[in-house]
């Protein structure tokens, strides 16, 4: 079966490549249908593709959630400050 | 009417040479003295007002102007002025911004750090008319940029080579995905615990293949605007995405997921 999907359809490799393609740029046509395929007979590869969006999905939840929450206390803010002020001295 | 400060300068000068704008030109010369109240607004009103004043003279006055030296040190003292000004206004914010945009967080104080530098350094380009924030933001926007191009560059591990599949590129035996036990989604996604656990698995990427998988989110662009942009290939891009996933997978389903 395994030789079956990569000789006449997409090898696995290919298919986690066009999974990715797929969240980045989009696909054209063939290779959606090429896909569908593939993964309707493959299920390491389907379950990658959920895998592969939750990872997607979950750094986009930390990187939003930070949004919100970097606090930077005030010394530390002061600590940077100085780092800078001190930096520049070396230029004036 | 958008001015050249190098060409404001030479009007100083011009303008404390000649005796007739005597008064002008010390009136420009407290300025440039004037310690703490001395916006940038300011400066360039006065600036201005000369420029206005002088235009006609310019060609013939400037043969006189032989000896500028006196005037170089008060504006050397001025741009200083201005930019520790900014500095306190701006970098916190500035390093909020950058630290949501860059994985790392001491990366993100560099980054801060030399975008002031570059203003300090590039202030004579700087225009009165727009603001001092949205300049410091799009300098900083182009060091982020340069930042993660650099990274890819540096970024020489070989994307073909891999253990995930055989030679047939199917699956090799260990590496066949199973499926994730996923109860609560939303849950999981707002544990801490999970968050911290991700950071860790991120940590481990090569830091060129993190990127690409981060920047995707931290931009509103286009994959197309970003590979542009960090001079990579579509391709190469999101075969790079492809890489830093296949690991990050491995990594959360071991540390993680079958725990």
């Amino acid at each position: 079966m395994k030789g079956l999907l990569q000789t006449i359809l997409l090898s696995c490799l290919k298919a986690t490549l066009l999974v990715e393609k797929d969240q980045i740029s989009g696909l054209n046509p063939a290779e959606r249908i090429q896909l569908k395929v593939h993964l309707s007979l493959c299920d390491g590869c389907r379950d990658y593709k959920d895998q592969s969006i939750f990872i997607g999905k979950s750094i986009r939840q930390k990187i939003e959630s930070g949004d919100v929450n970097i606090q930077i206390s005030k010394e530390e803010l002061e600590r940077i400050k100085g780092q800078i002020l001190s930096k520049l001295g070396y230029i004036f | 009417m958008v001015l050249h400060n190098q060409y404001l300068f030479n009007l100083i000068r011009i303008c404390h040479l000649a005796q007739s704008k005597k008064e002008l030109s010390s009136k420009i010369y407290i300025q440039l003295h004037s310690s703490t109240e001395n916006t940038a607004r300011d400066f360039y009103y006065y600036l201005n007002l000369i420029q206005a004043y002088s235009f006609a003279f310019i060609p013939f006055l400037a043969l006189f102007c032989v000896n500028y030296q006196y005037l170089e040190a008060p504006l050397n003292i001025n741009k200083q002025q201005l930019i520790t000004q900014w500095v306190n206004a701006y970098s916190k914010e500035m390093l909020q911004w950058a630290r949501n945009r860059v994985p790392q967080k001491e990366i993100a104080e560099d980054l801060v750090q030399d975008t002031f530098v570059v203003a300090f350094q590039k202030l004579d380009s700087f225009e009165e008319r727009s603001q001092p924030k949205t300049w410091l933001f799009a300098i900083l926007k182009f060091k982020i940029a340069d930042y993660f191009r650099a990274s890819f560059k540096m970024e020489t591990r070989p994307l073909q080579d891999n253990t995930f599949f055989n030679d047939t590129d199917s699956w090799n035996g260990s590496e066949w995905p199973t499926k994730w036990a996923i109860e609560d989604e939303g849950n999981l996604l707002d544990n801490l615990d999970f968050k911290a656990t991700l950071d860790q698995c991120q940590d481990q990427l090569p830091k060129g293949w993190n990127h690409a998988l981060v920047l995707k989110y931290f931009s509103e662009k286009d994959a197309n605007e970003i590979c542009k942009e960090m001079g990579i290939t579509t391709t190469n891009y999101w075969q790079m995405v492809h890489r830093a996933k296949l690991q990050l997978r491995k990594c959360l389903d071991f540390s993680w997921f079958k725990k």
